[in-house]
Order: C-alpha cells, then sequence, then structure tokens
C-alpha cells in the first residue's frame, strides 16, 4: 500500500473520530414548529410569539401505538420579547429540545400587531439561513393566537391545514396568496403596497372554532389600514392577473330572476401605463375565458344571441369589481395594492421621479384608470340545453 | 519490508524439495524403469501397474502405468491392452526383434487410441499419469508412451447457479477442464481459438488454460498474462479465487479486477471481444481479462432480450447501485445534519419513529447493515432448509420485534432492506459484495460531515476507480477515458447490428465486428 493511501486511512481515522459531529442534531432533540403567530403583548415594547410545535409521537411511525389516538397532534408555547428574534430564543426556556424552524408553514400576524407595522416582524425571517421565502404570511382577524386554538377539519395539525388551504385557494381566488418572499419584495419596492391573506377563526357546527380563509389586508407602507372583502378582493385578482379559477354567477339571459354560473378558465390582465392629455394614465386589459358551468333557467343558452349575451353579462360583473376594488384603493384605503406606481417607473422613469414624493397621497388616488374587459365563453359542458327545456 | 524477506528466504531454504529425482532421463532397461516407478509412487494403492509381454514368444516385456480412478476402464483394456496382448501376434508373427523397431511398430500400429506421445524423462511420465493418461514402458526403450486415457467420475454439464438467466444457453462451465475448453470450441469453430496450457502450482501441478483468439486479442495483453502466470511459484492453486489474487493489477483494491464467470456464453463473448480467457483445472469459474468496471453491471442475458429491455434493466442496476452504495449514508446525513431536506410530512413521521430510540440514527444503521450481513452469511452458509428458517428468524421476527421494541425505528429498517435489496439487484456477486466495504465508509463520513463528507467520498473513490488499471485497460473506460463508439454498450445497449466496433482497448487492433448497414429493412421495390 502506497505512502498516500496510508495518509488518506489516517485522515479519515483521525476525522471521523476527533473531528466530533459538528452540527448534528438527531431527530429526537428537535421541536419540529409548524406554524408561529406574532401578536403585541401587554408590555408594549414586546411582541408575543406563539410557536405550535409538532409531537411526533402522536404522529404515528412507531407500530402498535400513536396514530389516531386522542392525544393532541401539537402543542403551543407562548414567549414574549422584544423582538422576534429574542422571543423565539425564550422557547429554549420551556422546551428540552433545540427549536427547528426551516418546516414551519404559516407565519401568523395579529391584527394589532399588524397595524404598527410588519417589517420589525419580517426581519428575523429572512436573516435566517434557512430557507423561509416560502413560506406563507398571513393577518389574522384578531389575535394570532387565536388562529391555532382552532381546529382543522382534516389535518391533525393546524398549521398543514392552513397552508394547504392558502395553496388551494386559487380554485376560487377569493383571497390572497402570500408568500415571504412577495411580501418582502413589495414592501422593498416602490410604488407598490403588500396585499396579505387575511385569515380568522370562525364558530362553527359541534361548537368547534374552525379556520377561514377569506379576503385579504390591506397595508399602506408596511402598516395595515383594512380589509377587502371577497368580491373587491377578487377585483384586485382581476387587475393584477392573479385569479386562477372560481366562479361567477350572472342573470339568466331570459330576464327571470334566475341565475347562470360561469367557471373561470383563464384570466390574464396587462397594465399598460400611457400617456394622455399630457398627464399619465393607466389602462388595464382584462382578458377571461370561461365555459358554461351550471344554469337554473330552463332555456337553451347555446344560442348565439345568448351565449353573447352571457360574455357580455360576465365581462360586466368582472368590471364592475374591479372597478369597487379600485375605488377603494383610491378613495378609502389612498394604497397602490395594484403596483401602478411600479408600472409607470419602469414605462416613464423621469416622471416616475417627480412622482414617487406623494404618490399614495396624491398620485395613486387622482390617477385616471381605464379597465377593458375581453370575455369570452368556451365550452358549454357535457349537456348543452337543460334536461327540461322550452 | 527487508526483514520479512529475509524471514521468507531462510524459510524457502528450509522447505525445498524436488520430487524424488524425477527429472533424469528414462533407462533403456525396464527393469529399472519398474524399479524407479516403484521408488517414486511408493505404496499408493490408486496406482495400477500392469505387468505383460508380447510377441508370438513373449519376448518383448513391458508394463503399463495409471492412476485407478482417473483413467476410462474400457479405453485402457480395449483399445491398449487388447491389441497389445492379442493383435500384436498377427501383426508379426515372428516376433518382434527388440528395440527401437518394437517401440515404433506398436506406435504405428496397435495402440488404438486418438492421443499418444513419447516421453523421454520420468517428470512427464509422472505429470501424465496424475492427470488420468496412461504410461506404456516397453523393454529396451529409453522412452515410454503417454496414452490418452483421461476419463473420471465428474458433474455433468449443469446450470450456472451464480448467473442465472431466462433467456439463454443453460449450460455452465464444470470441474473439468477438458470439458470447459470444448464448451467454448463448440461455440467458436475457429482456429484462431487459442488454448494454450500451463502448468502452475508446484505441488498440485495444476493446468491452467489461457485462451484468446488470435487476431482479435491484443499480443500484448496475451504476453502480460503469460508472464505473470509464469511468475507464480506456489504450491497450490485450488480455484481460480486463488489465480486471480496472484495475478490481478490491485491486489488490495475493494474491487474486482478480473471478471469471473462460470457461463461458457459469457466467456465466449469476452473472448470475441479481444479478451483473454483463463481456465483452471478443477473450477467451473472462468477468468477474463482485461476487465473494466462496466463489465459488471452487465449480465449476459442483456445480449440476448430485446435492447430497449436491457437498456431499461442496465438503468436498474445502475439505480440499484448508487441506492446501495449512498442510501443508508444519505438518510444518516439527511436525519441527522439535513432535516430541511426531508418533506415535512415525511420528516414529522420519522421523528415520530425515531421517538424514544436509543441509539443515534449512525448506530441504527450500522447494527442493521451488520444484522443484514450477517444474515446473508448465515443464509449461505446453512444446508438449505436450514437457510430458509435463517431468513424467516432473522428478517420477520427480528426485525419486527426490534421496531416494536423500540429499538431500531422503521425507516433505518426500511434502509436497510431496500440497501440489501439493491445489493442483490446488481448482477456481480464480486462487485456487489465489494461496494458493502464502500458503504460502510459513506456511513461513517455522512455522520462525520453529512452530505459535505458523501459527496467528498464519493469524489475521492470516483478518482481511485479511475486511477485503476487492470492490464493496461483503465478501470472506468469506455466512460473514463470515454470512447464515443463503446459507449452503445454501457448503460444504453444499442441493437446488435448496431454495434459495428468491438470494445477500442481490447479489440482496438481489429476493430470492425461486422458489416455496415445489417440493420432489417423491408426489400426494396422494384
Amino acid at each position: 500500500m502506497s505512502k498516500i493511501g496510508l495518509w488518506v486511512i489516517t485522515f479519515v481515522l483521525l476525522a471521523t473520530t476527533i473531528a466530533g459531529c459538528w452540527s448534528v442534531h438527531e431527530l429526537d432533540t428537535l421541536a419540529i414548529i409548524m406554524g408561529t403567530g406574532l401578536d403585541k403583548a401587554e408590555d408594549p415594547d414586546k411582541i408575543r410569539l406563539v410557536a405550535q410545535v409538532a409531537v411526533p409521537a402522536e404522529l404515528g411511525g412507531v407500530p402498535g401505538e400513536g396514530g389516531g389516538g386522542g392525544a393532541k397532534a401539537t402543542t403551543l408555547a407562548i414567549t414574549t420579547g422584544y423582538t422576534v428574534r429574542d422571543a423565539a430564543q425564550n422557547l429554549s426556556r420551556y422546551f428540552s429540545r433545540i427549536a427547528y424552524w426551516p418546516d414551519m408553514q404559516i407565519l401568523v400576524i395579529g391584527e394589532e400587531a399588524a397595524r404598527e407595522g410588519i417589517s420589525p416582524l419580517l426581519d428575523f425571517w429572512n436573516r435566517q439561513e434557512q430557507p423561509f421565502r416560502s413560506l406563507w404570511v398571513m393577518v389574522a382577524k384578531g389575535e394570532a393566537k387565536d388562529i391555532f386554538a382552532a381546529e382543522d377539519y382534516l389535518e391533525k395539525i393546524s398549521a398543514v391545514g392552513i397552508a394547504k388551504l392558502i395553496n388551494e385557494s386559487g380554485q376560487a381566488s377569493l383571497t390572497r396568496k402570500s408568500r415571504l418572499l412577495d411580501v418582502t419584495r413589495d414592501l422593498a419596492s416602490p410604488g407598490v403596497s403588500p396585499v396579505l391573506t387575511r385569515i380568522e377563526a370562525v364558530d362553527q357546527a359541534e361548537g368547534k372554532k374552525r379556520i377561514r380563509v377569506a379576503g385579504s389586508a390591506v397595508f399602506r407602507g408596511d402598516r395595515l389600514t383594512g380589509w377587502l372583502d371577497e368580491s373587491a378582493t377578487r377585483g384586485l385578482l382581476w387587475i393584477t392577473g392573479e385569479v386562477q379559477s372560481g366562479a361567477i354567477v350572472v342573470q339568466c339571459p331570459d330576464g327571470e330572476k334566475r341565475d347562470v354560473s360561469l367557471k373561470i378558465r383563464r384570466a390574464k390582465s396587462q397594465i399598460i401605463p400611457e400617456e394622455k392629455d399630457g398627464r399619465i394614465a393607466i389602462r388595464v386589459e382584462i382578458d377571461v375565458e370561461g365555459d358554461l358551468g351550471d344554469q337554473t333557467c330552463p332555456i337553451n343558452l347555446t344560442t348565439p344571441e345568448h351565449w353573447r349575451s352571457l360574455e357580455r353579462r360576465q365581462a360586466a360583473i368582472i368590471e364592475n369589481e374591479s372597478a369597487a376594488a379600485l375605488r377603494l384603493a383610491q378613495e378609502e384605503f389612498q394604497t397602490d395594492i395594484f403596483g401602478f406606481g411600479a408600472t409607470i417607473r419602469r414605462k416613464f422613469p423621469r416622471e416616475w421621479e417627480e412622482m414617487e414624493q406623494s404618490w399614495d397621497e396624491e398620485g395613486f388616488p387622482r390617477l385616471e384608470v381605464t379597465i377593458n374587459v375581453t370575455s369570452k365563453l368556451r365550452r358549454p359542458g357535457l349537456i348543452l340545453q337543460p334536461n327540461r327545456s322550452r | 519490508m527487508k526483514f520479512w524477506k529475509r524471514i521468507w528466504r531462510s524459510a524457502a531454504r528450509k522447505t525445498k524439495n524436488d520430487p524424488a529425482g524425477g527429472s533424469q532421463p528414462l533407462s533403456k532397461s525396464l527393469a529399472v524403469n519398474l524399479a524407479r516407478v516403484r521408488t517414486i509412487l511408493g505404496e499408493n494403492s490408486d496406482i495400477d501397474i500392469r505387468e505383460f509381454s508380447i510377441g508370438k514368444r513373449q519376448q518383448v516385456a513391458g508394463f503399463l502405468v495409471l492412476v485407478d480412478g482417473l483413467v476410462d476402464k474400457s479405453i485402457v483394456n480395449d483399445n491398449i491392452l487388447q491389441p497389445l496382448l492379442t493383435s500384436a501376434r498377427l501383426v508379426e508373427p515372428d516376433g518382434f526383434p527388440p528395440g527401437k523397431r518394437v517401440f515404433q511398430q506398436v506406435k504405428e500400429s496397435i495402440l488404438a487410441v486418438g492421443h499418444l506421445e513419447e516421453v523421454y524423462t520420468m517428470d512427464e511420465v509422472l505429470d501424465g499419469i496424475l492427470s488420468g493418461d496412461t504410461a506404456i514402458f516397453l523393454d529396451g526403450n529409453e522412452a515410454a508412451f503417454i496414452a490418452g486415457t483421461r476419463g473420471w467420475e465428474s458433474r455433468g454439464v449443469q446450470e450456472s447457479v451464480v448467473e442465472m438467466a431466462v433467456r439463454g444457453p443453460r449450460e455452465g462451465f464444470t470441474e473439468t477442464l477438458r470439458t470447459n475448453t470444448s464448451l467454448l470450441r463448440r461455440k467458436i469453430k475457429n482456429v484462431n481459438l487459442r488454448v494454450e496450457n500451463m502448468l502452475v502450482g508446484k505441488q498440485t501441478r495444476t493446468t491452467v488454460c489461457l485462451l484468446y483468439i488470435k487476431g482479435i486479442a491484443g499480443n500484448k495483453v496475451v504476453e502480460e498474462v503469460r508472464r505473470r502466470l509464469e511468475h507464480i511459484e506456489t504450491d497450490a492453486v485450488l480455484d481460480s479465487g486463488v489465480l486471480v489474487e496472484f495475478i490481478e493489477d490491485a491486489p488490495f483494491s475493494p474491487l474486482p479486477t478480473v471478471y469471473l464467470s462460470e457461463r461458457p456464453d459469457t466467456v465466449a463473448s469476452k473472448l470475441l471481444e479481444g479478451r483473454v480467457a483463463l481456465l483452471i483445472e478443477g473450477s467451473p469459474t472462468a477468468m477474463t481479462v482485461p476487465t473494466v468496471f462496466m463489465e459488471f453491471m452487465i449480465s449476459s442475458e442483456d445480449y440476448y432480450s430485446r435492447p430497449i429491455y436491457a437498456t431499461i434493466t442496465r438503468w436498474l442496476r445502475a439505480i440499484s447501485l448508487l441506492a446501495t452504495l449512498f442510501a443508508p449514508a444519505l438518510y444518516v446525513a439527511a436525519v441527522t445534519f439535513h432535516q430541511e431536506m426531508i418533506p415535512v410530512e415525511l420528516l414529522l413521521r420519522m421523528a415520530g419513529a425515531r421517538e424514544g430510540v436509543p441509539f443515534p440514527a449512525v448506530l441504527e444503521v450500522l447494527i442493521m447493515g451488520i444484522i443484514f450481513e450477517i444474515l446473508r452469511e448465515a443464509g449461505i452458509r446453512m444446508p438449505r432448509p436450514i437457510g430458509q428458517a435463517v431468513s424467516i428468524v432473522g428478517a420477520l421476527i427480528l426485525g419486527e420485534a426490534a421496531s416494536r421494541a423500540g429499538m431500531v425505528s422503521n425507516p433505518v429498517i426500511i434502509v436497510a432492506a431496500f440497501t440489501g435489496i439493491t445489493l442483490f439487484a446488481i448482477s456481480s456477486p464480486e462487485l456487489s459484495f465489494s461496494l458493502v466495504a464502500f458503504r460502510v465508509f459513506f456511513v461513517f463520513l455522512a455522520a462525520t460531515f453529512g452530505l459535505f463528507g458523501i459527496v467528498t467520498g464519493a469524489l475521492f473513490t470516483l478518482v481511485y476507480m479511475v486511477s485503476l488499471r487492470s492490464f493496461g485497460v483503465p478501470y472506468l473506460s469506455p466512460l473514463a477515458p470515454i470512447i464515443l463508439s463503446d459507449l452503445k454498450d454501457t448503460l444504453i445497449r444499442a441493437p446488435w447490428w448496431a454495434m459495428l466496433l468491438r470494445p477500442h482497448f481490447t479489440g482496438g487492433q481489429n476493430p470492425a465486428r461486422q458489416r455496415f448497414l445489417l440493420r432489417p429493412r423491408p426489400p426494396a421495390k422494384k
């Protein structure tokens, strides 16, 4: 055996025996945190942190025991601190294990804390070397602590349930999906205000608290200023082109009070800044395709005139919802949740420099916005006419 | 080193022995020869010495020597003894004058055996009779006949148990050298298939057959194999495994650098690729050199099944290779260093399974690995009916009870079992057993440095493999150095009509295997 071979063996033996196992964490020394809530503490300088920690022994994996059972799969730990990091560090007073953050699913910010600004609350997560960028960030109606008290219908760990709920919310497009990356980017870019998912705990059957994800939280700078309800949220999503799927209910063209629902197939939008009479204005082109979802009126809707009338009605609803969201943002909240400023900055950088200072106060509320909707209906589905048509 | 050399020299001096003056030439006198044969062969009960005399007046005396059990008795009786005793009279009623002429007469018109040679030393006589031939001495000659009468009880040609295949020839090598060379001859009916004999082993005098196809195999490789065989000076070479250790390039390497096979079709295909095969008396395993790593990933069946299926199978084997090497190490690294890499729900499950397990993950993996290897070994050594009991007790009861008792977590059992199964999916036992060493090495690295350790270890292993040579051929070829045309027979198996060239390093001096454009096509329209 050559000398080099001996050296390699010596090195490997030394390395494996003396070096110890630096940065080793065995799985059973970790407290896996699934979700975190941030609220204002009673002491006004402090933050209250609620951590939902998984109890692995209750999650199965050991044959014969665990899996099912009555015991809860999670437990809550509540600490306070001057900063998020301080509060997080304080967890070690309660837990015999090392707090393990990277698998955290959701970050819930309490309403009151959000009104005082979310930038200080997000700093910690962005600074960590572990990847948190895809974390769902949301604002709770009320206190974040109450969110974790509610149970999920199916998931043993409610944080996982909420994360899946938000992930699937594109089916109805009634809330804004906000990941940490999106929120951080919106906070950092001029001409956009962040909009976050809104979440609340509501009473449901059997006297249990359940989670509901609906509407959005509107920010001005990094402070919460108000809520968008579900239809205004969809108005926002029409303009920003984030609608994935969902249903639009319109009146039946036969004039009676019967409804037809249209299934959204595809929606995209284009925000075009342009000069109009010496001033900068915004034109929004929304392009929507839908299918016939179902109908309650007994007429044949697949005739060309009915079909076109349905397309017009679809366009009208989209226009109304967008206009309502726009009005709320311009008049009530005075904050550019659509990112119009950012598009202007890209197209008219010189003009933007003048407008930037007073964008939220003057520029945006007085901005002239035209919304054009192109609406198409594609497929009637497997049956052409209702079962008993005239 | 010097110290050991000195010790070896003094020991060698003491044990030097010459087999009882056998190198002397034979005597003219029959009595002297008989006496010498008697003293050399001594009191061996399996030696038969039959004296006789021929000629009308029985004026020429002679005797024949053979080893009972090694000869085919019917040949000796019907083709040697009978003609000598009876037809000799008919040929020349007046009888033989003694001396050289008798000898010539007997050789030319009396002995009815195919293989007959004259020898002049006692050594050659002994080699002959100990190999199953019959020695015939006649009075007044300083030469003896060696008549080919080999024929002993042996196992028939059966299917190899080690290398199974669904399609392809069912025959496997046996312990009889002649049968084995005949199996190859039957496949390659070509005068250029050269079969050279060499004797290896001072005590055992084992015949080693060196086979190659002249014109395809490189002269240098043949020369080198011959040189390495001549170099061997040891007591016994009982199996090809022993011979491998004397001729391989990297004797300390965990990786095999000589290919072993029990299938004549495999060996024939290696010969046709320009490799050299070694067959050894008494062993059903043939060796072929030069050897590259990819050969161990290939089974002979790949060449008999459809190319696409063969390609998929090869990929499965490659995946198995990686899995069996890295699965335990990756598990240890992921569980102790990189929990972020595990999907959340799996992580929670695994955390649940590890709850209350008293050992760190490394130790768990090592313990399970050792238990698995013990089970495997016990299963091989046990008589077959008991072997099944071993697997039931080991696999079912031990595994189930250990996890139920919370001593080992379930994921580790899964990892150990998966590693074991993937090990068996690699077709060559030589390679798969050598991987166990690497696997343990990677587990240690994973436990100390995590993924970083595994990657570093894998790099070192790769560098090591690239540095290996087998009879001058780079071990990782055709992957490194890359030989484009040879890649058709690595992780993909191209159709036969597309493999135009023989492997570059072994058949490079005579590369064309077949005509271009042999692809089957519909007949051309008129």
